[in-house]
């Protein structure tokens, strides 16, 4: 019950967290391309590849690992915003920009989380 | 978020705007030639312009004769109706919001923070999105604890987590349909709707679905060598995510359709009701052109354009974030 509400609360921080850096990029970044949640996806993955890694090789224990992926992380990270962003982007027929998105989104996140077990599991 | 300057620019230019009211009326020009007659700067600002010897005392006569084109008997009158009401239709930035550049003002320090200026200052969206996130987390951890992590011990469905994939799929949904909703939900307050699209939705379902923990499930499914199932699995939430997001948002639509006809209705008639020119437009005071308000309220219902309510920022939702400010 206990982890349950440490778990809780670190999603919690986690989505401020993204409240605070969506709002901040947004405040200059004033294109059609949602780049805001695409940085906030790729930085919790990178994290995401980094506490794999660490969990992986034992560097941290399982509590911290769960702590910090499904509850930090998972409140950062979003799924739905990005999808969102798609299914508007083709609404209002930018479907170039809709496609190019997709594809970062798919791609990026993916080397990043890659990225972060590499530098994750140096010297092991 | 970013739009208070120009909000606060408009202003500026609208509190600037009654001195050019009085200037005279050379509207109702189809070609444009009002545009080169107008007697302000007829120094070099477009190359397309003749470099006749445009005097001042040349332009203000070209303007009277256009005046009297519009004033006069020269045109029959459903032309004159209808140049005039393109006049009114098309937009006439006055005083500083004229320029081509249209300068940006700063906010003022004090208004930097106060929440109805500044998201970043605003105490209850922090404790609504903490809250919300904190409960989006935890559902999402429970129907993680009660299903297995992985659909099948081998095979494709190895590289298979339904509980993510149940999480996303449930977020997209509720999320499109909520963003669709409160952008549709024009009777209820914006501080409501602003409210609930960072709670429900940034909070609740940014907290519910996760990226993250896709992207480890991934990279675990490819130390285990479960190339095509990885693949498929990243591939059918992208695509089966848009589907159901692409349902959601038409479903709030829908939910809310009804409603907003009538509320357009009401709208109009009370638009039909009580017209007014919008900012900018500048009416004809010639009483020749028998303009009365009826036929000026009849020109403002066509245009299908609410009241400027310059007193506060535009209820119009981000296209992007669907986040309505």
């Amino acid at each position: 019950m206990g982890q349950f509400l440490l778990v809780c609360c670190c999603g919690g921080l986690g989505a401020v967290a993204r409240f605070v850096l969506n709002t901040s990029i947004q405040r200059w970044w004033n294109r059609i391309f949602p780049l805001s949640t695409f940085i906030i996806n790729v930085v919790a993955a990178f994290l995401a590849g980094i506490a794999a890694a660490a969990y992986y090789y034992q560097t941290v224990p399982y509590a911290t690992y769960l702590l910090f992926v499904a509850g930090f992380l998972g409140g950062f990270s979003t799924f739905s915003t990005a999808i969102n962003e798609m299914v508007s982007l083709l609404k209002v027929r930018q479907l170039g920009m809709a496609g190019a998105y997709f594809l970062l989104t798919v791609a990026i996140p993916f080397l990043a989380v890659v990225l972060g077990w590499w530098v994750g599991s140096r010297g092991h | 978020m970013t739009d208070h300057e120009s909000d606060d620019a408009g202003n500026l230019a609208d509190g600037a705007g009654p001195v050019h009211l009085g200037a005279p009326v050379t509207s109702a020009d189809p070609d444009g030639q009002a545009a080169s007659a107008a007697p302000a700067s007829p120094a070099a600002e477009d190359g397309l312009h003749s470099p006749s010897p445009a005097t001042l005392a040349h332009d203000e006569r070209v303007a009277r004769e256009v005046e009297q084109d519009v004033t006069g008997t020269g045109w029959p009158d459903d032309q004159l109706d209808d140049a005039l009401r393109r006049e009114l239709l098309s937009p006439h930035p006055t005083g500083a919001a004229a320029a081509r550049k249209p300068p940006s003002v700063p906010l003022a320090p004090l208004k930097r923070m106060q929440a109805r200026f500044n998201p970043l200052a605003d105490f209850l969206s922090y404790v609504v999105i903490f809250l919300g996130g904190a409960v989006g987390t935890g559902l999402r951890y429970l129907l993680w604890l009660s299903m297995p992590a992985s659909a099948s011990g081998h095979g494709l469905l190895l590289a298979f987590h339904p509980a993510t994939f149940l999480a996303n799929m449930i977020a997209c949904f509720l999320f499109a349909m909520l963003t669709s909703y409160t952008a549709q939900a024009i009777w209820m307050k914006k501080r409501t709707r602003q409210l609930m699209g960072r709670g429900i939705g940034m909070g609740i379902c940014g907290g519910f679905s996760t990226l993250s923990a896709m992207m480890v499930e991934d990279i675990t499914a490819l130390h285990t060598g479960g190339y095509l199932g990885f693949f498929l699995y990243t591939m059918l939430s992208f695509i089966l995510g848009i589907a159901v997001a692409w349902f959601g948002s038409w479903l709030g639509v829908r939910l809310t359709a009804k409603r907003v006809g009538s509320e357009n209705v009401a709208e109009a008639l009370r638009n039909l009701q009580h017209a007014k020119p919008a900012i900018g437009v500048r009416v004809p005071v010639d009483p020749s052109t028998q303009l009365t308000s009826s036929s000026l309220g009849s020109l403002a219902a066509r245009t299908d354009d609410p009241d400027p309510d310059t007193d506060e920022i535009p209820v119009v939702p981000d296209p992007m974030t669907g986040e309505v400010k």
